[in-house]
């Protein structure tokens, strides 16, 4: 009987459920394949995947989060024979869903703030900021705890592969794939080289040959709105591409491979136990015309801090000292693990050693702000006629869902060494306009294309791609039934094909992923 | 004439209405096309050799050929069968949403018209001030934050009985000075017997017209739902969804061209339909 | 007339108030939050910022400061464009909306009347045929088809006009090409059904009296159509202008996501994605206004074009 086997139209249908399902359903499918993945289940009770209770798999809404679950929804059933509802879901309800708890599988991604692997290793630990998943092991924690006070490099790295491996053999996510950074760009776009954070500073870019716009302006596609630019509330890998461009922190992106380079800092100092750092600034000027001080450094930073501030993005400061207590209300902001030695001088404590810490220093959160501007304007600095920083460009408008055009600031340090005039941020959100904006020259880069459209624009001159310092994984709510089961979770697991999620559906050089981890946030080998 | 014929014969309204629109041959050839699209979408997933949810990796995208007759969609599933489950959805869609907007309206009208005085002053206030809202916002505001087949039919058919029960009010308050209505009260028949025998048959005729043109403009707002992201989940699909995943990639002209040109067919039946149906009860005209 | 008018107006700001309630409500019991973010939050972290808007308070207290906040003209914050009011995020995009609405009615308007005169002029004729095919196309093709449709056309084959954005100017045509899909787009289903109720306003028009008195006088048929007939038969098409006035500017989120267009649609979408619970709340309240204003002026224009309608 063609219906009999249909849960899926059953449980959508339910209260309407009679009349439609006298009009028949989808077919049988052949029985499930043999192999490891059903034979874990069966161990677990479920044989055939009979008894399995429907779990649901939240995702937020888009085009890629959708055909993988459609997908991996299409693998469980025909590999497990279970069956899972899609929850599709707008991302900020998803978001906080998942975070009450409020679900059983969900989709989840990383974006490592640094090349370590403790950028993605962290996000498991008990108190981490990101983990909805119930699960959590005394050893995990012991091993992440000793990583930070190990001083070699080399066991220190060993010591997080061997958490690695514990959290993958208890199985509380499924990887999925690890990310590349796709680039579509005009080919008179030069000077943009490919790097694993996929950060473009865009001062030394050139426009050239066939085809450049005559009024040297470049178009850049972000795909979706910044909201804020306020450095200490700013929390999107969008508004670190915007605010770098506006201000410039003791380090920046090389534009070269986006390491790590001297920003205001000129040379820095770290102690023996790895905790307290020295920076030395080199002279800059705001756009006031007032001269950047290690005192707007530490302004800047209990800023952050202040529970008065609200920043959302405060918990990424709890390496420094204090900044966790200040957060909590427990500890007043002068507390904080920075202070201004002198004008040009600045000492930060950390709470435990931390390599990747110059990697962090780029995000705009550690930027400096202009005290008198922030004081004298509250909640409205940012705005385009009050804002004053130090970096390279400046804001010429800024239209809400619109263009947002930044232009070249004379006051810079550096201002000599800024190639590219001017250049301008669409936020065009849906993938095919934003293609027919790339295709009619209106737009010149874009890092997101119809999934159907890819083939065709990777095959043009201009397009751009390379690992990307990030992972695309589910993970489980191990408090509930059956996914309190390891070997749920590993069966679940291994019947998702990652060949061919990388394969047929993303066909953009994706690596299948069997890890948290990715290849980029490794030691080479 | 020969309307006036059968009017002589005793006919009753209805009678006669169904006759003219028998005369009606656009309309009747589009009933005639609903009924076969309507029994397609059922057929298809039935008898079809795919199944609607079935990934065919590594046939992604592939045009119509022997093995797939409509081609294949992003996910390397069957199309036609998509197209025609779609299809259900759809149809279901518009119907449930329809039937629940008239009979929420249906019944506020009347039960407006029939009360009088302050109620119907009243009810038909919060009328005037529903008509305020922005419909599709408010539908927006919903689905972002509930999902489901049944959110959908159930808002789509909660905001759109207003006009339905102006119309019954308006009829039910002529017709209810009229003298068979009159003269059936002088006999002694009861309220409830006024309202079903005579009453409601002789509001029929618009609500019938209304409802064919109520499921055609549900139908689009589930597709602007599809298309905003906020319309049925996979596994399964509507029209809507279909045609809105199609759109983005024109060049794939089957994914769009299909649903498109089946969901196109059956709004302009509908439609048809519809006003066959109003000329057919719109005695006036003749 | 004035009784009329004010008691109207009273019922509008019921209305408003009736919406802004439901609004409140729906979107506060909503899952998701404002300060959800792709980078994780702490609890502490969450409550610092929700303290800072208020949104710890409870919710009746909340409502209330909502309201008394609208009664002075006051939208609130936005949480998702921090530093900016509602107001002043939503004004130009409404502006954006309005002139998107305008030239759609303006297109619409002159698209569909001619259509509906030419077949009214040649019934049963092809131009008839021509003018109904499109009229019913107009209605079948949802607009999120027919805007890629359009953008395939003029400008993947032809070239002519331009797929995306929205002109910083009105003067030149470089940037006026970016208005014509989108505003064609917008129109199509209001210029059908104007096509489709002209025609039929105007044959009712030609069938009558003073009309063929006039044809038997020996007044030239263009004359005829023009001066005579629209006069009396553009009745049914001018009681739908305030509707699709209505329409135009609200029922834009569609084609503004396809072209890429900053109006309020825009703001709306990405407002009630991001939970930014002012800018919901301001957009509803402005449409709803405009809703209430264009159903009122309808009303008054039915008075002033049918003496027999009595407004009380």
């Amino acid at each position: 009987m063609p219906w009999a086997t249909d849960f899926g139209m059953r449980s959508i249908l339910s209260s309407v459920s009679t009349l439609l399902l006298l009009l028949g359903c989808g077919k049988a499918d052949p029985p499930a394949p043999g192999g490891e993945a059903p034979k874990l289940l069966a161990d677990a009770g479920y044989p055939g995947g009979k008894g399995f209770p429907k779990l649901t798999l939240t995702y937020n809404r888009g085009d890629v989060h959708h055909k993988i679950a459609t997908a991996v929804q299409e693998m469980w059933r025909t590999r497990l024979g279970i069956e899972v509802e899609l929850r599709n879901m707008e991302f900020t309800a998803s978001i906080e869903q998942v975070d009450r708890g409020d679900f059983e599988i969900a989709r989840r991604a990383w974006i490592g703030e640094y090349t370590d692997p403790h950028a993605f290793l962290d996000l498991f630990t008990r108190d981490s900021h990101s983990n909805p998943t119930g699960w959590g092991s005394d050893e995990y924690e012991r091993l992440i705890g000793s990583s930070q006070v190990e001083p070699d490099p080399g066991r220190r790295l060993e010591i997080l592969a061997r958490a690695e491996r514990l959290l993958v053999e208890e199985a509380p996510f499924i990887p999925i794939y690890h990310y590349v950074a796709h680039n579509y760009m005009k080919p008179f776009i030069r000077g943009v080289h490919h790097n694993v954070r996929d950060m473009h500073p865009l001062q030394n870019v050139r426009l050239e040959g066939e085809g450049a716009p005559g009024d040297g302006v470049l178009v850049f596609n972000s795909s979706e709105e910044p909201g804020t630019i306020d450095p200490a509330l700013s929390r999107t890998v969008l508004g670190v591409k915007i605010l770098m461009h506006l201000f410039e922190g003791l380090l920046s992106y090389d534009p070269k491979d986006a390491s790590p380079a001297p920003g205001l800092a000129e040379r820095w100092e770290v102690s023996p136990e790895g905790t307290t750092w020295t920076f030395h600034l080199r002279p800059g000027s705001w756009s006031s015309g007032d001269p950047v001080t290690a005192h707007d450094f530490v302004y800047a930073w209990r800023r952050v801090a202040d529970p008065k501030t609200g920043s959302t993005y405060a918990h990424r400061m709890y390496l420094v000292k204090n900044a966790r207590e200040i957060v909590q209300g427990r500890a007043k902001p002068e507390t904080l693990g920075i202070r201004a030695l002198d004008e040009r001088t600045l000492e930060v404590e950390l709470m435990h050693r931390a390599p990747y810490f110059p990697q962090l220093l780029c995000l705009s959160l550690f930027y400096p702000v202009h005290r008198a501007t922030v004081e004298k304007h509250g909640a409205a600095w940012t705005r385009p006629e009050n804002i004053v920083h130090n970096g390279p460009y400046r804001i010429a408008s800024w239209i809400p869902h619109d263009r947002k055009v930044f232009e070249k600031n004379p006051r810079y340090r550096d201002a000599a060494g800024v190639t590219l005039e001017k250049f301008v941020f669409l936020s065009i959100t849906d993938d095919a306009t934003a293609f027919q904006a790339f295709e009619s020259g209106q737009c010149h880069w874009l890092f997101r294309a119809p999934l159907e459209r890819m083939e065709q624009l990777q095959k043009r001159p201009g397009y751009m791609r390379g690992p990307y310092n990030g992972s695309y994984f589910y993970v489980f709510n191990t408090r509930k039934k059956p996914l309190d089961d390891v070997r749920v979770r590993k069966a679940l697991s291994l019947a998702v094909d990652r060949d061919i999620i990388a394969g047929q559906i993303l066909r953009g050089g994706e690596t299948p992923a069997a890890r948290l981890v990715p290849p980029t946030s490794l030691p080479p080998k | 004439m020969t309307t006036f014929d059968l009017a002589a014969e005793g006919r009753s309204p209805g009678q006669m209405a169904l006759l003219r629109f028998r005369k009606n041959r656009r309309a009747w050839a589009c009933l005639i096309a609903l009924a076969t699209m309507a029994g397609l979408t059922i057929l298809i997933p039935w008898i079809s050799a795919h199944d609607y949810r079935s990934a065919n990796y590594p046939s992604v995208n592939i045009a119509p050929d022997g093995r797939f007759w409509m081609g294949t969609d992003g996910n390397a599933r069957d199309l036609m069968v998509r197209v025609f489950r779609g299809g259900r959805i759809s149809f279901a869609v518009g119907f449930l949403a329809t039937l629940i907007s008239l009979s929420v309206g249906v019944t506020y009208g009347a039960v407006s018209a029939f009360a009088g005085g302050k109620t119907d002053l009243l009810l038909m206030r919060i009328v005037d001030i529903l008509y305020g809202l922005p419909t599709m916002f408010v539908v927006i505001i919903i689905m972002t934050f509930v999902k489901g087949f049944v959110v959908v039919f159930l808002v789509l058919g909660l905001l759109s009985w207003l006009t339905i029960s102006r119309i019954v009010r308006g009829q039910i308050l002529s017709l209810k000075e009229r003298e068979f209505v009159e003269a059936a009260r002088a006999l002694g028949t009861g309220s409830t017997a006024i309202i079903f025998r005579h009453l409601i048959p002789n509001i029929l005729g618009p609500v019938i017209v209304y409802a064919t043109l109520t499921v055609p403009s549900v139908m689009l707002q589930e597709s602007f739902l599809s298309f905003l992201g906020l319309g049925i989940s996979e596994p399964e699909t509507s029209w809507g969804g279909l045609i809105s995943e199609g759109a983005g990639a024109l060049f794939l002209w089957w994914r769009v061209t299909f649903p498109g040109a089946c969901m196109a067919l059956t709004l302009f039946c509908l439609n048809a339909v519809g006003d066959g149906l109003r000329d057919a009860f719109d005695t006036q005209q003749r | 007339m004035l009784v009329f008018l004010a008691r109207r107006l009273l019922a509008g700001v019921l209305t408003l108030f009736a919406i802004s309630t439901l609004s409140f409500f729906i979107v506060r019991f909503a899952p998701g939050s404002p300060f959800s973010s792709e980078r994780g939050t702490n609890a502490e972290v969450r409550r610092n910022e929700e303290r800072l808007y208020g949104y710890d308070r409870p919710l009746p207290e909340q409502y209330a400061r909502n309201i008394l906040g609208y009664l002075c003209g006051n939208l609130g914050p936005s949480t998702s464009h921090r530093g900016r009011d509602v107001a002043e995020l939503i004004l130009p995009s409404f502006g954006v909306s309005v002139k998107l609405g305008a030239v759609s009615f303006v297109l619409a308007l002159a698209s569909g009347l001619l259509l509906g005169i030419l077949a009214s002029a040649r019934q049963n004729a092809w131009p008839d045929h021509v003018a109904s095919s499109v009229a019913t196309l107009g209605i079948c093709l949802p607009n999120f088809l027919l805007g890629p449709l359009l953008v395939m056309v003029f400008f993947t084959w032809l070239g002519w006009l331009e797929p995306t954005g929205w002109p910083q100017g009105w003067t030149s045509w470089t940037e006026l090409k970016k208005v014509l899909l989108p505003a064609v787009t917008l129109s199509c289903v209001h210029m059908a059904y104007i096509s489709r109720l002209g025609r039929a306003g105007m044959l009712d028009v030609l069938h009558k009296d003073f009309i063929r008195t006039a044809r038997a006088k020996g007044v030239a048929e263009p004359a005829l159509l023009l001066k005579h007939a629209l006069k009396n038969g553009i009745t049914p098409v001018l009681t739908y202008t305030g509707p699709m006035a209505a329409y135009l500017v609200t029922g834009s989120i569609v084609v503004e996501k396809i072209f890429a267009i900053p109006g309020m649609g825009t703001h709306f979408i990405a407002s009630a994605i991001n939970r930014d619970y002012g800018i919901i709340m301001g957009c509803v309240l402005v449409y709803s206004t405009l809703v209430i204003l264009f159903n009122l002026a309808v009303d008054l224009l039915y008075a002033v074009m049918d003496p027999r309608v009595r407004v009380t």
